[in-house]
């Protein structure tokens, strides 16, 4: 570190007095590199804010101690995880100049698997990945994201990405926070605090319980914040036994028609007669369904795979007898759903334009997008083109075009020309017509999100941000409101 | 500032999307594959997504080299596991677009030409370039490690035997050296060494951005192999092979070069090796310069499962998703990467215990002694053995 850094920088000192020397940085070219996010030019129109400093707390205790000296000096924080954001994080609008940038990933100890309770509990800079197959060794499952479960952290991605990600299984489990517990986190004024049925709420309890259990659920405003409600370093969520039976599939669905008649009734039927289930084609060509039935018996799989074989034969639809550009694509969205990053050789992926959807809109959302990309990207050089169409539980789907670019287009190329020709248009689309994006609380989207907020709840949100953050020190104006 | 050498794969940096898959874990492992990710000690820019992110911002101009950039820079151990856990596929190749190992190549070579290198990567040029090895010993010990064996020079032999720096003055080396010369004398092969007419062999200096170095030992070496009519060289280091394989060719090298397993492994198959049970559960270690820069995995392991009795169990990263021991990219001289509870020969050697073997089988010097280094600080000198692919061979003979 060189004298010059450290005289430019008034905190270098003193955060080095709280997380050690090795742990703070303020060399440019180290803070930069924190701007970068998948999709480089996307959503923001490039990299993310450069911050002032950065710095690699170890404990619950260093991240209370920076952010009590940030509230001393009124210097912005933007804590960051693994860095898997597709929006522009930390967005260009937050935390005005020399913010002290938080790098969570020296909290990677995975503190507890309680194999009588279920539960796992967790530091927040700690991998997906890890935790999930710390858990399997365990004999366990966990509801993580699939992509990209080899970055995202679980601080991350409770903060961002509809606060708790796409687990592999969404189709009929929901997020991941659908499993959590209860949180540590360090509030903006820097006070610890924990949140969650058991330990939050009752003093004399150890273990937790249901969020709600002695108090309203707090945990939950903390979900999707942004990180600008307090700064997570614990998690605790529930695990499951490991499914051992595999089954996967793939049907021809043939028409919109039929497909989409099998999927609503699919997605209707109780109990699921699948695990996972996603609907692709490429344009002009037949849908297909792939779909995963994961149990605890061959029985129970039996009879889920007996159900969903009748719904499908019943819509016209039956086993498909593809070839390997299909199982190509079928084996990249089985592998995206396993949390795998293969891909197709030949493609180089940029893009995926994908959103939450009501259910019901989910075609009609395609024609929209392709027709958008047709206009803004369509001379581009695509290697493939995928649509698709994902269930998440039963009234919404994660719809999108996977572009895959071919070598005529660099990343870059396409990156630009999405955000200057398309990207207005899709907020648009994403924000008013079909009700928001699928990064919803991921840094510069946060704003767009923002943006359909009714007076009431931008009101409330303004007051609890207020309330919790005097002096406004976290992820300051991430919703622009 | 200097950046040519950045200009040259400008077009290659700029195709990175970002993604971060390389900074992370390949095949739903658990474990970063970046060794130097894995240690924890790095902020973003130690990732090889940011490496790639500070050659876009060196390119742009947001910033110049610096002795800082070069410290972060020289960590990097050069396994390449961030060439097969990229994301990105080129359409024609379905090889990863990005060449990471190159963008940290070239960066380096315009520290070189910048004169920004740390002192540890000072001083292992310096030695190398005054005493052509960077122990600074003289060349006259090279042949050391043959004395009172029967090796003989070469004299037209079939094959050269290249043994190279740490084969020559490191004592674990020259150990392996001796068995790996052994190997081949009872398998009958035609070999000689060349002792104190061998020099260094450039791989590490190049890969530590010292292509006029590289340069400077390939015509030595390369007139030497001519003058002496040597076809075919037998590397002991996996290091010395990728240089001979890769960069000698393109600077007038007309030979033919193995890496000493695969000669081996051909011998064996040859049936001249008559082996005997050897009772032993061992586990093999990939060197980064063998396995995923060459993609040579199989022929130390063809030695292995052709020892009866010797039961070859693979550690949970293996191959081309092996974990690097941290000694690659010149690491081994310079220790820019540092030690630690997570150093990367410790992490290998905890995967090795796992799989309950006796014996760490390696196939590189540099390896070896990385990993023996790795087995003493995690104190477990009493479960595992660090031994060669060939001196595991010559016990399985039934002589030393």
């Amino acid at each position: 570190m060189t004298e010059t850094k450290d005289r430019e920088n008034a905190l270098f000192e003193r955060m080095c007095a709280i997380v050690g020397s090795g742990h703070v940085t303020v060399e440019e070219f180290a803070r930069r590199a924190y701007t970068r996010a998948p999709f480089y030019a996307l959503g923001g129109g490039g990299r993310g804010k450069t911050p002032g400093i950065v710095v690699r707390p170890g404990t619950t205790e260093e991240v209370s101690e920076i952010v009590k000296l940030a509230n001393e000096t009124l210097t912005p924080i933007v804590p960051k995880g693994g860095g898997g954001s597709v929006s522009t994080f930390p967005p260009q609008h937050v935390g005005g100049n020399n913010n002290i940038l938080i790098d969570t990933h020296r909290m990677n100890s995975i503190l507890d698997i309680d194999t009588d309770y279920m539960t796992v509990t967790a530091e927040c800079g700690v991998i997906l990945s890890q935790l999930s197959e710390a858990v399997r060794k365990e004999g366990f499952h966990i509801y993580t994201v699939d992509v990209p479960i080899h970055m995202d952290t679980v601080g991350g991605v409770l903060s961002g990405f509809l606060g708790g990600g796409e687990p592999s299984d969404m189709a009929t489990c929901g997020t991941m926070n659908d499993y959590l517990l209860g949180l540590k986190l360090v509030l903006p004024t820097g006070e610890v605090l924990q949140t969650g049925g058991g330990p939050g709420t009752n003093v004399h309890q150890k273990k937790f319980l249901h969020r709600e259990a002695g108090a309203p659920d707090i945990t939950g405003m903390f979900l999707g914040d942004g990180g600008s409600f307090g700064v997570k370093t614990e998690a605790t969520f529930t695990i499951h036994p490991y499914p051992q039976v595999y089954l996967p599939g793939i049907s021809d669905m043939g028409t919109d028609e039929s497909m989409w008649k099998a999927f609503n009734q699919l997605v209707c039927t109780e109990p699921y007669p699948y695990t996972r289930l996603l609907a692709f084609r490429e344009p002009g060509g037949t849908w297909y369904f792939v779909h995963i039935i994961r149990a605890h018996s061959k029985e129970d799989a039996g009879l889920r795979k007996k159900t969903l074989e009748n719904i499908i034969r019943a819509n016209g639809g039956g086993p498909a007898q593809v070839g390997d550009e299909v199982m190509q694509i079928a084996n990249m969205f089985s592998a995206r759903r396993l949390g795998q990053q293969t891909l197709p050789v030949g493609s180089t992926m940029t893009y995926f334009g994908e959103a939450l959807i009501p259910r019901r809109q989910s075609l009609e959302y395609l024609k929209d997008i392709n027709a958008l990309l047709d206009e803004t990207v369509g001379d581009l050089d695509i290697y493939k083109r995928v649509d698709f169409v994902v269930p998440y539980l039963r009234a919404t789907t994660v719809t999108g075009v996977l572009l895959y670019f071919g070598k005529g287009t660099t990343r870059d190329e396409a990156s630009k020309r999405m955000y200057q020709r398309s990207l207005k248009r899709m907020e648009a689309l994403f924000t008013k017509k079909y009700g928001g994006w699928t990064e919803t609380c991921q840094g510069e989207s946060a704003a767009h999100s923002a943006s359909a907020w009714s007076p009431a709840y931008k009101n409330l949100m303004k007051l609890l941000k207020r309330s919790l953050d005097p002096n406004n020190i976290l992820m300051p104006g991430l919703w622009r409101v | 500032m200097d950046m040519n050498h950045l200009e040259q794969v400008k077009a290659n940096v700029l195709k990175c999307m970002g993604c971060g898959v390389c900074r992370g874990v390949w095949d739903r492992r658990d474990e970063a594959m970046c060794p130097v990710w894995a240690t924890g000690i790095g902020f973003e820019d130690s990732t090889p997504r940011g490496r790639v992110t500070v050659a876009q911002d060196l390119l742009e101009g947001h910033f110049g080299y610096s002795l800082p950039l070069a410290d972060s820079l020289y960590r990097c151990t050069d396994c390449a596991s961030c060439a097969v856990t990229c994301d990105a596929m080129d359409p024609e190749t379905g090889k990863p677009i990005i060449d990471v190992p190159g963008v940290v190549r070239a960066m380096r070579m315009d520290l070189v030409e910048n004169s920004l290198v740390p002192p540890h990567v000072r001083d292992y040029f310096k030695a190398v370039y005054i005493n052509g090895n960077p122990y600074r010993i003289s060349q006259e010990e090279r042949g050391r490690w043959a004395q009172g064996s029967h090796v003989p020079a070469y004299s037209g032999q079939e094959y050269l035997l290249y043994v190279g720096d740490v084969g020559s003055f490191d004592e674990r080396g020259m150990h392996m050296a001796r068995f790996v010369a052994y190997a081949l004398e009872r398998g009958d092969a035609d070999f000689g060494i060349l002792g104190s007419r061998e020099m260094s062999d450039g791989n590490d200096a190049y890969a530590l951005g010292e292509s006029g170095l590289l340069a400077h030992l390939a015509e030595a070496n390369i007139n030497t192999f001519k003058k002496a009519g040597i076809r075919k060289v037998i590397s002991l280091d996996p290091h010395s092979y990728n240089t001979f394989r890769n960069d000698y060719p393109g600077m007038g090298a007309e030979f033919e070069s193995f890496h000493y397993t695969q000669v081996l492994s051909g011998i064996m198959k040859s049936g001249a090796f008559r082996v005997q049970s050897y009772r032993a559960k061992v586990t093999y270690h990939d060197p980064c310069y063998l396995g995923r820069h060459n993609n040579t995995y199989e022929a130390p392991r063809e030695i292995l499962n052709s020892i009866p009795g010797l039961e070859l169990v693979e550690m949970k990263r293996n191959k081309k998703n092996a974990f690097c021991c941290g000694g690659g990219g010149g690491n081994f001289y310079t220790d820019m990467l540092g030690g630690g509870e997570n150093s990367a020969n410790r992490i290998r050697v905890r995967e090795a215990v796992e799989t309950g073997a006796e014996i760490l089988a390696v196939a590189c010097p540099l390896c070896a002694k990385m990993l023996e280094d790795g087995i003493r600080a995690e104190a477990l000198e009493d479960r595992l053995l660090v031994k060669d692919v060939a001196e595991i061979l010559i016990e399985s003979l039934g002589s030393t």
